[in-house]
């Protein structure tokens, strides 16, 4: 990632990174945005000075007017476009983050977005989908801080003439306890500070590890589809998903699977075909990933 | 720049990334990527573009043509449901252009279905409507007296589940200043089978004209005048003249002449020479002609920091009041300002 100044703007910064296939244009000058954007995705790729072709350009600024010091707000735009209300300009970082979220579900449809999380290592390939609020972006983190590679925490990103998932490895967003819960239990894990009173409560960003980072734009043939459920107090139980519903979980946490009509349906059958479905109750991690380091063995036997 | 590919797509080939970048910026604040990507498919030219761009322009595509199936299917249903009341809806504008299969449906969005019907139906098919899982959100009694009474519309239906919204007509201009003769529009529409109506090609040209400049809101101008160009693109050399005729026919002969002047000026409409330098009731004055080609090039341009010129904020402005002029006398509109303003004044509320 490089960080460039606007030679003639007044505190304006603007930074150029790339995400697996995106080129991003983030410009600010809200301090929490320079402080926790380079730390966020100082692991990616450094670009060129200034790319040819931006994929999308945003702007974080602080609302005008008397809100610049009464209650201030920041907006978010894309290419000079607001597509949200403003927030508190406390929560700038997190506005910066689901938008840039919004941009790719909503702008970009060269690959199918499922709502879901995906994790690999040596090539087994899970997709974690599930509806917010399930947990799913715990155990991403949990399982990136593991060893595993980070896809995505939220919008899984599926080519489709080959099913082949693309990974863009972003800061991964914990809610409310699991910040602390992950801190605990991973000490070397490097998180930003945490944000009040979001939509979504306290919100934190993570890091991604450098494993996630560093192979950004390397995709991988999903092999196993599980849908976790966080259940407290529970051990561990895995029970086959029979195909259909496994299909139906899918679809039904896709943001652009009615947009891609037929090649949307064929790429989520030939991706319940080709992957071993599972659903997954848990609620302690060491239980998890003594499971999903088996799923590795089991690949490298076989 | 979207501009000089809709007139000639065979200069994608010699587009640089930066020249594509600032392409898909401004085609996407023009509502015209998708529109961009059917031409350049047409002409056999998607291979010139780099592949960023290409995912850009794909990915619009996708989208319209899921709503152009979503239209398609929801006429068909409207269609059923009036006519178990008598009624055949003409549709108008982006709606039309995609039931009928016009190449100004390609790559077309919309944000509403406007149709068009007979004034005496009118409160029958409201009725109906309403009882069939549509509603209008415009719940104000004022807002309901001003559609009702000042404009050629009834408030916009939406649909409870699909969300679909619907603008009715019963004329294509507001009323008040001047009389369209909505019967002769009427008169040329062609139904099929299933009760849809379509407008003559010449009236779907005249009437868009009429929306773009005589409204005075210019959002989706170039987007607006695109259509046009496309439409104008179907006329074979008889039909120049007689479309020339209809308009004066319709009183309707300015915004033709405009119409005609800038899709050849904005995007080299293949305009014939005798129709471009012909004088007729359309022609404005030297005077007038000088302040048009001022306004209205300065907005029907992609509405992004990188088209707009100097003098794009006053030429917005001053069209907009324009537009107002033109649908209601001083008398109406001053009161309907003013109403206007003190509405927008919040009371007690954060």
């Amino acid at each position: 990632m490089r960080r460039l100044y606007h030679p003639d703007a007044d505190g304006d910064s603007t930074w150029y990174f790339e995400l697996g296939t995106f080129t991003v244009e983030l410009t600010s000058r809200v301090d929490t945005v320079k402080k926790w954007i380079p730390f966020l995705y100082q692991p990616f790729r450094e670009t060129v000075a200034r790319p040819a072709f931006i994929d999308f350009r945003i702007r974080v600024e602080r609302s005008a007017s008397l809100r610049r010091w009464v209650r201030p707000q920041v907006n978010f735009y894309l290419d000079g476009f607001a597509p949200f209300k403003p927030l508190p300009a406390r929560q700038a970082v997190p506005l910066f983050e689901w938008g840039l979220n919004w941009c790719i579900a909503n702008q970009y449809h060269r690959y199918l977005h499922f709502h879901a999380a995906g994790v690999e290592k040596n090539g087994v390939m899970v997709i974690l989908p599930a509806p917010p609020g399930s947990g799913k972006s715990t155990l991403a983190a949990a399982l990136m801080q593991h060893g595993w590679r980070l896809f995505s925490d939220e919008i899984l990103m599926v080519e489709p003439s080959t099913a082949r998932a693309i990974p863009i490895g972003r800061p991964v967003n914990l809610k409310n306890e699991s910040i602390d819960l992950l801190h605990q239990i991973f000490p070397q894990a490097q998180l930003t500070e945490k944000f009040y009173d979001t939509s979504k409560g306290v919100v934190a960003l993570m890091k991604p590890t450098a494993e996630t980072a560093s192979r950004a734009s390397v995709g991988a043939m999903p092999t196993h589809i599980i849908t976790p459920r966080y259940l407290p107090g529970s051990t561990l139980s895995v029970s086959a998903c029979r195909k259909p519903a496994a299909f139906m979980a899918l679809i039904g946490n896709s943001f652009n699977y009615h947009i891609h009509g037929k090649a949307g349906f064929d790429t989520a059958c030939r991706l319940v075909d080709r992957c071993d479905c599972f659903t997954l109750e848990y609620s302690r991690f060491e239980e998890v990933f003594e499971f999903f380091d088996g799923l590795c063995e089991g690949s490298r036997g076989g | 720049m979207v501009e000089a590919l809709l007139g000639n797509p065979l200069l994608a080939m010699e587009y640089s990334d930066e020249q594509w970048d600032r392409t898909i910026r401004l085609g996407r604040s023009a509502n015209l990527l998708a529109r961009l990507y059917q031409l350049l498919a047409d002409n056999d030219l998607l291979k010139a573009v780099p592949q960023k761009a290409y995912h850009h322009l794909v990915s619009a595509s996708l989208q319209a043509q899921k709503q152009r199936s979503q239209v398609q299917w929801e006429v068909k249903l409207l269609a059923k449901e009036l006519q178990s009341i008598g009624v055949r809806p003409i549709l108008l504008k982006g709606g039309a252009y995609i039931y009928a299969n016009k190449a100004a449906g390609q790559g077309r969005t919309l944000n509403d279905i406007d149709v068009l019907v007979r004034k005496e139906e009118l409160s029958k098919i409201e009725r109906h409507l309403k009882a069939v899982g549509w509603y209008s959100d415009k719940v104000d009694d004022y807002d309901q007296h001003y559609y009702r009474e000042w404009t050629h519309e009834i408030p916009p239906l939406i649909h409870y589940k699909r969300q679909t919204v619907l603008d009715i007509h019963h004329n294509i201009f507001p009323v008040l200043r001047f009389r369209i003769d909505i019967d002769r529009l009427m008169d040329q529409v062609c139904f099929d089978a299933d009760g849809v109506g379509i407008l003559h090609l010449y009236d779907m040209i005249i009437h868009s004209a009429t929306h773009l400049f005589f409204e005075g809101e210019f959002e989706n101008g170039l987007r607006d005048l695109s259509d046009m160009d496309l439409l104008f693109r179907e006329l074979k050399s008889d039909d120049w003249l007689k479309l020339k005729h209809r308009a004066q026919e319709l009183q309707l002969a300015r915004p033709l002449f405009y119409a005609l002047r800038y899709c050849r000026y904005c995007l080299s409409s293949p305009i014939p020479d005798d129709i471009w330098t012909a004088k007729d009731a359309g022609t404005p004055n030297a005077l007038q002609l000088r302040m048009a080609d001022i306004l209205f090039t300065r907005v029907l341009i992609p509405h992004h920091s990188l088209a707009k010129q100097p003098g794009y904020s006053l030429a917005k402005s001053m069209l907009y009041w324009r537009g107002h002029l033109l649908k209601m006398p001083v008398a109406v509109l001053v009161p309907h300002l003013l109403r206007k303003l003190v509405r927008s004044i919040p009371v007690g509320r954060d």
